[in-house]
């Protein structure tokens, strides 16, 4: 627990985990936003077939965008090491620096394989309803659809007060692409 | 008898991510260690140099520099050293 609140105190790494995380959560939440208009909404597809798309769509990308950070997080560190070892004449393996440099590539990692499953968890449970029989599959398509906005003003707002900008305006300026994105998903449905 | 390393002043080069609060809290949880002070001396692209000063009435000198080294620090050397021969109280015989 030390060493994680030892890690987490390094200047670099929060801004690295916020960031992180937001970039795969607009990521993953328009990829679902997409999804959701061209499987739910577009093709008729059932119930089975848009959770199936969802579920392993985001399964896919977290796998993705999990390895290629861890990869290249550490690539990155460990050039930093090399050229930190030329600085001090001195090899770090076994030393902290080597753990955390590891510790980090790994944390970020976790953070972008996780990252598409919460927005999964999020927008994929309206469609849960509609297995309860409890909500119709066209409305659940539009609670889902809600729910992706809603998730890219929360990502926006969060970023914008990260930024010392408004909230507000940054949440609105994320539903805005998301509604582009929606929109554009609608009228590639029409053109094909 | 034995023979007690009271003070230390060490100059060596730190990583710039090692963080001065955490480098002294963990010298200071060393046996026979009860303060520590560390100057940087120079700033350096990716690395600092600092002066530790450490204190205590026995220290554990290969303790702290096990801990220097897993910090990724690289010492210079020891600059000053203070060091006193502990005397044992002889002890009475019981009297009668």
């Amino acid at each position: 627990m030390e060493g994680f609140r030892r890690l987490l105190s390094r200047g670099d790494v929060a801004p690295l985990l916020r960031r992180s995380f937001t970039n795969t959560l607009f990521d993953s939440t328009f990829m679902l936003l997409g999804i959701v208009v061209g499987v739910a909404h577009a093709s008729g597809a059932g119930l089975r077939a848009i959770v199936l798309t969802m579920a392993t769509s985001s399964l896919a990308l977290g796998i993705s965008t999990g390895v290629s950070v861890y990869e290249s997080e550490l690539l990155e560190r460990e050039r930093e090491i090399s050229e930190l070892e030329m600085a001090l004449f001195r090899d770090l393996d076994g030393t902290w620096i080597e753990r955390s440099a590891k510790s980090i590539a790994l944390l970020l990692a976790l953070v972008n394989f996780s990252t598409p499953l919460l927005s999964c968890g999020v927008a994929i449970s309206p469609f849960a309803l509609v297995a309860l029989k409890a909500l119709g599959l066209e409305e659940a398509a539009w609670a889902s659809i809600a729910l992706a906005l809603g998730m890219l003003f929360a990502a926006g707002a969060y970023m914008g007060r990260a930024g010392d900008r408004n909230p507000w305006i940054r949440g609105l300026r994320m539903v805005g692409f998301g509604l582009i994105a929606f929109a554009a998903g609608f009228l590639l449905d029409s053109l094909i | 008898m034995g023979i007690n390393i009271r003070r230390l002043l060490i100059e060596a080069s730190k990583p710039r991510e090692t963080a001065l609060v955490d480098l002294s809290k963990a010298i200071c949880s060393v046996n026979g260690v009860e303060e520590c002070d560390i100057v940087v001396t120079d700033v350096d692209a990716r690395t600092e140099t600092v002066k530790l000063t450490v204190r205590g009435p026995n220290i554990g000198y290969e303790e702290i520099m096990r801990i220097l080294r897993d910090s990724g620090m690289s010492i210079k050397g020891v600059d000053e050293i203070s060091v006193s021969k502990s005397k044992q109280v002889p002890q009475r015989p019981a009297s009668q």
